[in-house]
């Protein structure tokens, strides 16, 4: 099937939107023409939209909003100029992102555009366009994500879908609500139901890594005429600062250690056996609040088959230091639980999703300590519900130093 | 194992491979793959890699190693460190170990033993030795033909999901006796080759039902004719026979109302009996480890001295205790001091139950018994062998 504009207008992210625009040969000195005026106010509109409300808007020409609420709701605005403008709008507010050399920004801005088209996918036509516009989400997913997507019917609706298991899992296993695990959703003869909101959220992730890649891979140092150029330097004005580095190691005293943790140790003081995997989170744990890998060899000598030098060689290539020298990371609470091996507090562990994560500084028996070059020791908050605070993504980071 | 009996035991091996070595036959891909074997004597040897079978069956006949290992991986560089190896694709495997379904046989016999004083005894094991009051005890697990048929019945149940739910061929599914206590299973190809371990994680969750949320019974949004779990819920419901305890009701509309009522502690514990009833209870360690090398068909299993033999397609008419003795000539016979050791049974006989005497008995069954760790070899080829013990031990 081939895209319209209207669909090239929507998801101007798409391949076809690069070879449209290279017909139509249009030359970065071009763009200080005032017949781009309209495209290069849409451009910077983006690239606000996305520093000040993290989503770029969408408007469609094919529905309306019938009230004032709807349209704020839906963030829906007539297309001022049609198509054409949405589609070269896109590509120009890439350069000015690249221009501005903020690799945060870039982020953001990927993030944001990657919300508009999961909005777009998401919100089913029920206009004359609707067969169209279903065979257009069918398309993408097939020949962007490789996903061989089918629609399927239930009694009276007909906006789900069945995705392939392997493609399911391969994208799900990332997300962390229990609604999302496979064990939860329905499966049959390898394919899993979805409606369409599931199905458009399966992918958001990807197209916000296809948007960051063309940007990371766009040329820098393009000259910009000036009106763009002025363009960049408000943007650069607008942009939130970068964010402070996190890493940092927290020390945390043993009695506030996670109950997985605990457990582990409680088990090798007794003498008893440990499963592997509780090895392997005590190790990867306890690095990673600062203990040294002598610290932790010292742990073992009661574990009925504790032999020396091995605990030490497998402590040493967690942390690291053989093999291919990068750290292991503590496993997360969802692969502690696929290994038996989550003893969960109720409270303590309530949406958390690391052991990290686990609120172990309740008491003053914490400090943290700086590691990396931008961090700011001093402004570290160390109140008990921080580390719960603490993103995922903050988290991960700790451990890939 | 004391040396006398490693090499009675290594010779053993080494007469399997070379009688019945060319058995082993080539996995597909053979030059992609990561091969490992475990020493009678010394470290497991890593990272190897055959251009063709032939050079693995040389290997074995030169070798006789206590266990041959075989990457379900492929790999650019296979012979590279893991992190150089480039990993390409791996077949998806479960484990099923009879010892994890906690049979009640098990504490008929299964073995524990002291590290401390060394006291050994039939049960399950005691916190601390009665002895010497260490905690440092260790079991060894003994399957029985029990155990063997339950892990026989989770592993039907396990290519009833791969079949029904996952859509896999059945020619694609591969059952193994694992040579010890449990069975392998392998799928060779389909589009669960690529998936990485936090996917395959989502798989051995979804066969185990770890993470299945109990909102699912509360929402009611279930019927028979559904998918997934929630089509096993709705059937488990509607086929519980009338007389059981948790529904008043025998009609399925009608215990759906009542599980509504369910209290919260009411509806844990249905979900519980629900998930072990229904589940299948596999190894989620040897699923999700891309990296591992695992036990070779037709190769020996040092636990046993049993073959991992394949089952082929009717899994209910193959006897492992009976299919996978490696070499089973009634003239080649041993005397061994058993130690300790249950009553077993192998090739169609019974022995045992022994403890602290010395026995006559077929090479094979020595081999099992030493390897179990249950005894050592007094000698080989032994030509006092009384037959009425085998006599007297015969199934009725």
């Amino acid at each position: 099937m081939e895209f319209g504009s209207d669909d090239l207008a929507k998801y101007p992210f798409l391949p076809d939107v690069g070879e449209f625009v290279k017909e139509m040969e249009i030359s970065v000195s071009a763009l200080s023409s005032s017949d781009y005026d309209k495209v290069v106010r849409r451009a910077e509109e983006r690239v606000v939209e996305a520093i000040q409300k993290r989503e770029v808007s969408y408007p469609i020409s094919d529905r309306q909003p019938k009230t004032e609420d709807e349209k704020v709701r839906l963030g829906l605005r007539p297309m001022v100029g049609g198509a054409q403008i949405e589609m070269l709008s896109f590509p120009i507010s890439l350069a000015l992102v690249k221009a501005t050399k903020l690799d945060h920004l870039a982020n953001i801005y990927s993030l944001a555009e990657a919300k508009r088209a999961v909005k777009l996918l998401q919100s089913s036509q029920s206009s004359r366009y609707a067969d169209h516009e279903l065979g257009t989400v069918l398309t993408i997913f097939r020949r962007v994500f490789g996903i061989r997507v089918e629609t399927f019917k239930v009694e009276h609706r007909d906006d789900y879908f069945t995705v392939p298991v392997a493609d399911y899992v391969k994208r799900a296993s990332k997300f962390h609500k229990e609604e999302w695990k496979l064990v939860n959703k329905p499966v049959t003869r390898g394919k899993v139901i979805l409606d369409r909101q599931d199905l458009v959220r399966l992918v958001g992730d990807e197209i916000e890594a296809m948007i960051g890649q063309r940007l990371k891979l766009m040329p820098s140092g393009t000259k910009l005429p000036d009106n763009l150029q002025e363009i960049v330097k408000k943007i650069v004005r607008m942009a939130p600062p970068e964010p402070q580095s996190p890493y940092t190691i927290i020390h945390i005293a043993p009695e506030n250690y996670p109950p997985c943790v605990r457990r582990a140790i409680d088990l090798l003081d007794k003498g008893e056996n440990v499963p592997h995997y509780g090895r392997f989170l005590m190790a990867t744990y306890l690095l990673s609040v600062g203990k040294s890998v002598d610290d932790i060899v010292s742990m073992f000598p009661k574990a009925p088959d504790f032999k020396q030098n091995v605990t030490k060689y497998q402590v040493e290539h967690l942390a690291g230091l053989r093999g291919s020298k990068t750290r292991y990371r503590v496993p997360s609470c969802r692969t502690l639980q696929t290994h038996q091996f989550c003893f969960m507090d109720p409270v303590k562990c309530h949406q958390i999703t690391s052991p990290l994560q686990y609120p172990s500084r309740k008491n003053s028996g914490s400090t943290q300590e700086s590691l990396g070059k931008n961090s700011r020791p001093g402004e570290a908050k160390s109140n008990a519900s921080e580390s719960r605070k603490r993103s995922k993504r903050d988290w991960m980071k700790i451990q890939h130093r | 194992m004391d040396e006398n009996s490693t090499q009675i035991v290594k010779r053993y091996f080494k007469e399997y491979y070379f009688r019945f070595g060319a058995r082993i036959k080539s996995p597909s891909e053979i030059e992609s793959r990561e091969f490992g074997y475990l020493p009678f004597a010394g470290m497991m040897v890593r990272h190897l890699s055959f251009k063709d079978i032939g050079a693995l069956h040389a290997l074995l006949l030169k070798e006789a190693p206590a266990g041959v290992y075989c990457s379900n991986s492929t790999y650019e560089d296979p012979t590279a460190e893991m992190y150089l190896k480039n990993w390409k694709k791996a077949a998806l495997i479960f484990d099923i170990d009879a010892d994890a379904l906690k049979q009640p046989c098990k504490k008929v016999h299964d073995i524990w033993l002291c590290k401390e004083c060394g006291r050994k005894e039939f049960g399950l094991r005691p916190e601390f030795c009665p002895s010497c009051k260490s905690n440092r005890l260790l079991e060894l697990s003994w399957a029985c033909p029990m155990c063997l048929e339950a892990a026989k019945k989770e592993t039907n149940r396990l290519i009833e999901f791969l079949e029904f739910d996952f859509g896999i061929e059945s020619s694609e599914i591969k059952v193994y006796f694992s040579g010890n206590a449990g069975y392998h299973v392998s799928v060779e190809k389909s589009s669960f080759d690529t998936l990485d371990t936090r996917g395959r994680a989502e798989i051995a969750d979804y066969l185990t039902a770890r993470g299945l949320s109990s909102k699912i019974l509360s929402s009611q949004k279930f019927l028979p004719t559904d998918a997934g779990w929630r089509r096993r819920i709705a059937k488990y419901i509607r086929n519980l026979p009338e007389i059981d305890q948790s529904f008043k009701s025998s009609q399925y509309e009608d215990r759906l109302f009542e599980l509504s009522k369910f209290s919260k502690k009411e509806v844990e514990t249905f979900m519980n009996r629900l998930i072990a009833e229904n589940s299948v209870r596999i190894d989620a360690m040897v699923t999700t480890d891309v990296h591992r090398i695992f036990r070779m068909p037709e190769t020996l299993n040092n636990k046993t001295g049993l073959v991992k033999r394949e089952c082929g397609k009717e899994l209910a008419n193959f006897d492992p205790l009976r299919e996978a003795i490696a070499v089973q000539d009634g003239e080649q016979r041993s005397r061994i001091f058993v130690d300790i050791c249950p009553k077993i049974e192998l090739g169609g006989e019974s022995y045992g139950p022994f403890k602290s005497e010395t026995r006559d008995l077929p090479l094979y069954v020595g081999v099992y018994i030493v390897s179990k760790g249950g005894g050592k070899f007094l000698s080989e080829q032994s030509n006092v062998a009384s037959q009425n013990e085998i006599v007297s031990n015969r199934r009725a």
